[in-house]
């Protein structure tokens, strides 16, 4: 017998449990909390955006020199408990992601020196295309389905001299924290010409693509993408990840 | 397939995935309970996956090595031996309780890796996928995991990596 057989022989033998009468109940229990969870979770978002806008109402410069105050990037996110908070190494800015999401970090893509993270709802997060100089800020996107929902965060460098993407706007200074994809309205469809193959761009909805300011001088961009046949429920998941997000302190 | 159907079918195996990377039998039934909790809110979704088992495996052993992790206990050396049971051919039992010490000695992801990949048999791009990592990270972990067993199991073992 060898390493691989022997091991798979000795894990094997442990038992295999049936559920009992006491784990279904189990189960139930659990599904109990976590529907509350879940939506004590959207209410709390919800408090939580209507709070931050009546603030960002009330500090919002005044013509007699008020100063306005961004919120706080240690703001309470609400996602449930067991989302797992991801730090961006090279940006500082963390992100609250379901169990079963994967994220993947990059740093100093290209001349533009473009770092983030990216998140998917189901699988590994996708590469950055190889082009021809082997170096490209597109995602590649025939390694995801049609099913994912992605969120990624990155930087764009303003001194190499790089503009937003066409399509979005620039918004001001001192952005208002937590985002909200509901802003944004509809879906557009990715535009042609972004990804390398024909059938990758009919997969795909960008949803979203919104350049962050921060004070004047560092500027960010958070993307939302949506898998065609993606479900509700992992775009509203994206929803929470982007209202999670949260810039570097200080 | 039906919620009642799939638990039927997968509870024992989730149970015990989870059993060997957290060491503890109450722990990992508690985390499968929650794995299917999860799916049962959400099953109109998950139950139309054309893999819903592979979907709760993720969960499963995402939860299990960020619940072992948290813990940040050592394992006693006994302990794996007293939350895990053995039965079958002699030779199988002792196989048996040297794996089990040599995934205490191992890292929660290395053990998950080692569960995944040996017991699972899931391909080293399937286990990079349910653990949310690259295959490299796979790759290397699986290779180091299978020497400290190799040792264990056979002192004169050389180890070739899969």
């Amino acid at each position: 017998m060898n390493l691989d057989e022997t091991i798979h022989a000795a894990l094997a033998i442990e038992p295999t449990p049936a559920p009992s009468a006491k784990d279904l109940a189990g189960i139930e229990r659990a599904a109990g909390k976590y529907r509350r969870r879940r939506i004590g979770a959207r209410l709390a978002a919800g408090l939580a955006a209507v709070a931050l806008v009546a603030l960002a109402i009330a500090i919002w410069p005044r013509p007699d020199g008020d100063v306005s105050v961004r919120t706080a990037a240690d703001d309470v996110a609400a996602t449930p408990t067991d989302w797992a908070t991801i730090t961006d190494p090279r940006l500082g800015w963390t992100m609250q992601v379901p169990p079963s999401w994967s994220t993947r970090s990059f740093e100093d893509q290209c001349r533009i020196l473009e770092s983030g993270t990216i998140a998917r709802s189901n699988g590994t997060p996708p590469p950055h295309n190889e082009g021809p100089s082997h170096c490209s800020t597109e995602f590649d996107w025939r390694k995801v389905s049609r099913e994912s929902v992605l969120v990624a965060v990155t930087n764009r460098p303003r001194r190499f001299g790089r503009h937003w993407d066409s399509g979005t706007t620039e918004v001001p200074a001192d952005t208002t924290f937590p985002l909200t994809i509901g802003e944004v309205g509809a879906p557009v469809e990715l535009p042609t010409g972004t990804v390398p193959a024909a059938e990758a761009s009919a997969s795909y909805l960008h949803l979203w693509s919104q350049p962050v300011v921060l004070d004047g001088d560092d500027g960010y961009l958070v993307t939302v993408w949506y898998g065609v046949d993606s479900s509700e429920a992992d775009r509203e998941d994206a929803g929470l990840v982007v209202a999670s997000m949260r810039p570097p302190v200080g | 397939m039906t919620f009642d159907e799939i638990v039927e079918q997968q509870y024992g195996r989730l149970v015990r995935v989870a059993r060997l990377i957290v060491f503890d039998e109450g722990r990992a039934r508690e985390i499968v309970q929650e794995t299917f909790a999860r799916a049962l809110v959400r099953w109109d979704r998950i139950g139309n996956y054309d893999r819903p088992d592979a979907w709760l495996m993720t969960v499963t052993v995402r939860q299990a090595v960020r619940v072992r992790d948290r813990s940040r206990r050592e394992i006693p050396s006994d302990a794996a031996e007293r939350s895990l049971t053995a039965a079958g051919p002699a030779a199988s039992v002792e196989a048996h309780v040297l794996v089990q010490q040599g995934l205490a000695g191992l890292s929660t992801q290395q053990r998950a890796v080692v569960v995944l990949y040996h017991l699972e048999d899931l391909p080293i791009a399937e286990v990079a996928d349910r653990l949310g990592v690259s295959a490299g990270t796979v790759k290397t972990q699986l290779s180091r995991a299978r020497a400290r067993l190799a040792e264990l199991l056979d002192p004169d073992h050389e180890e070739v990596s899969p």
